[in-house]
C-alpha cells in the first residue's frame, strides 16, 4: 500500500465522518430525513453487529429496529455529533446484553433439551439456495463459535468490536467507557488467542 | 546474520504491531522499517484479522426489514392532536390505560351508583333515595336532642326523665295562667292561698 493511497482512504475517511457529524447535526435539529440518512448508513452494521453477538437473524432484526428507534428518541441527549458512532454502538451493546438477560430466564426452562452453542447461528439458508454455500457458513459460524469461548468476556467484545465490527481504539474506548490501554491489552490478548484458531477460521472465503 | 536474527519481532512484539505500532521501541521500529521479513509477518496478521472480518460480513445473512421511524419523535410538539399520541411500547401503553380505568372506577358517580329506577318525578338513582332518608333521620335526632338533651341513661339518674310524666303533676309544677281572682289576692302575711 503506497502513501498516497493510504492517505486517499484516509481523506475518504474523514469525509465519511464528516458527512456523518452533518447528518447528526441536522437529526439533532429535528430533521428526520437526516436520521433516515443515518439509518441507511449505520443499519447493516448495527443488525451485523447485533447478529455476530445472538447468532439469531430474527432476533438480530428485532433488535436492530429497537437499537435505531432508542437512538431516535434519544438522539437529543448526545452532546458532540463527532461520536455519533460510539454512542449508538454503545445503546446496541446494552440492548444486546438486555437480550441475554432475558434469554437466561428462558433458559430455565430449556434445561431438558441440550443446546449446543455451536449449532444456534442462523446460516444463509433462506436467503442463499446454494447447498455448498450454506455449509460453509455453518463451519465458519460453528468454528467461530469454538473460537469465542476461548476468549474472556472483555476479550470478546473488544475483539469482535475492532476486527468484525471495524471500529478504532479510540472509537471502542469510548463505546466501552474504558481506557485505551485497557482496550489494547485485552486485544492483544484476543490476538493471540485467535492465532491458535486462525487455521480453522481462514479456509473460507465467502462471496455475496 | 545471528545478531540480525535476534532483533526480529517475536510473536508477541508482531501483535503489538498490528495493534498499536507507537507500543513498540524504537529499535523495533527501525528494524522493521528496513527488515522485510518482520513487515511479512505483520502484514500477514494484518491479511489474517481483515479475512476473518470479511468472512464473517459475507457469512451473515442479510437484513430484510428495513427501520422505519415513526410518524412523529414522542419528544416533538406537533399542535392541537399531539395529546393523543402515546409512547408506542406497548407495555406502557397497557399500563397506563390500567391506571385510566382504576381511575374512572374509583371516581366516576355510574360506578359508585347502583341500578338506575324511573320513576314519576323522572330518573332517581338508589342512592339519591338513601340520601334523603339519611335527611330525614338526621332532622329527626336533630330534633329530639333539641328537646332531650341528655342521654336517656343520663336522664333517668338525673331524673329530668320526662318520660311517664303525668299532666297533674305537671299543672302543679307548673300551673298555667287563669283569670281566677283567687290567685289575684295578694298574699299577706302568715296568710295561705287555696
Amino acid at each position: 500500500m503506497n502513501w498516497s493511497g493510504s492517505k486517499k482512504i484516509e481523506r475518504n475517511k474523514i469525509d465519511s465522518d464528516d458527512h456523518v457529524a452533518a447528518l447528526v447535526s441536522k437529526a439533532m435539529a429535528g430533521s428526520r430525513k437526516a436520521f433516515e440518512g443515518l439509518i441507511n448508513i449505520f443499519e447493516e452494521d448495527i443488525f451485523r453487529m447485533v447478529y455476530y453477538r445472538t447468532r439469531s437473524k430474527m432476533d438480530a432484526q428485532d433488535i436492530t429496529q429497537d437499537i435505531l428507534m432508542q437512538a431516535y428518541k434519544s438522539l437529543t441527549r448526545l452532546k458532540d455529533p463527532n461520536r455519533f458512532k460510539p454512542w449508538l454502538f454503545k445503546i446496541a451493546l446494552n440492548r444486546v446484553r438486555d437480550y441475554y438477560r432475558k434469554k437466561s430466564t428462558l433458559e430455565v426452562f430449556k434445561m431438558f433439551f441440550s443446546m449446543d452453542q455451536t449449532r444456534q447461528y442462523d446460516c444463509k439458508v433462506d436467503s442463499n439456495p446454494d447447498a455448498l454455500d450454506n455449509l460453509m457458513a455453518k463451519e465458519f459460524w460453528e468454528n467461530f463459535g469454538v473460537l469465542l469461548k476461548k476468549l474472556s468476556k472483555m476479550e470478546q467484545e473488544v475483539f469482535l468490536l475492532r476486527f468484525m465490527d471495524n471500529l478504532t481504539i479510540k472509537e471502542i474506548s469510548e463505546t466501552l467507557e474504558k481506557h485505551e490501554s485497557t482496550v489494547k491489552t485485552h486485544l492483544y490478548r484476543g490476538v493471540k488467542k485467535f492465532k491458535k484458531e486462525s487455521s480453522m477460521l481462514l479456509l473460507y472465503e465467502g462471496e455475496r | 546474520m545471528k545478531e540480525k536474527s535476534k532483533n526480529h519481532l517475536s510473536e508477541d512484539q508482531t501483535i503489538w504491531s498490528v495493534i498499536d505500532e507507537s507500543v513498540l521501541s524504537s529499535e523495533l521500529k527501525t528494524h522493521m522499517a528496513s527488515c522485510g521479513l518482520c513487515v511479512d509477518s505483520k502484514r500477514k496478521l494484518e491479511m489474517d484479522l481483515k479475512q476473518l472480518g470479511n468472512n464473517a460480513r459475507n457469512f451473515a445473512p442479510t437484513m430484510e426489514r428495513k427501520t422505519a421511524l415513526p410518524l412523529e419523535r414522542s419528544g416533538e410538539k406537533s399542535g392541537f392532536f399531539s395529546f393523543w399520541h402515546f409512547n408506542t411500547n406497548p407495555v406502557l401503553s397497557l399500563a397506563a390505560t390500567a391506571v385510566i380505568l382504576i381511575v374512572i372506577a374509583l371516581w366516576s358517580p355510574v360506578f359508585k351508583s347502583g341500578p338506575v329506577f324511573k320513576l314519576d318525578n323522572g330518573l332517581r338513582t338508589v342512592e339519591a333515595d338513601r340520601q334523603i332518608w339519611e335527611a330525614d333521620e338526621l332532622l329527626t335526632e336533630i330534633s329530639r336532642l333539641s328537646e332531650n338533651s341528655l342521654p336517656v341513661v343520663y336522664m333517668d339518674i338525673s331524673g329530668e326523665s320526662y318520660l311517664g310524666l303525668e299532666e297533674e303533676f305537671i299543672e302543679f309544677v307548673s300551673p298555667p295562667i287563669t283569670n281566677d281572682p283567687l290567685t289575684f289576692k295578694k298574699r299577706g302575711k302568715g296568710e295561705l292561698l287555696c
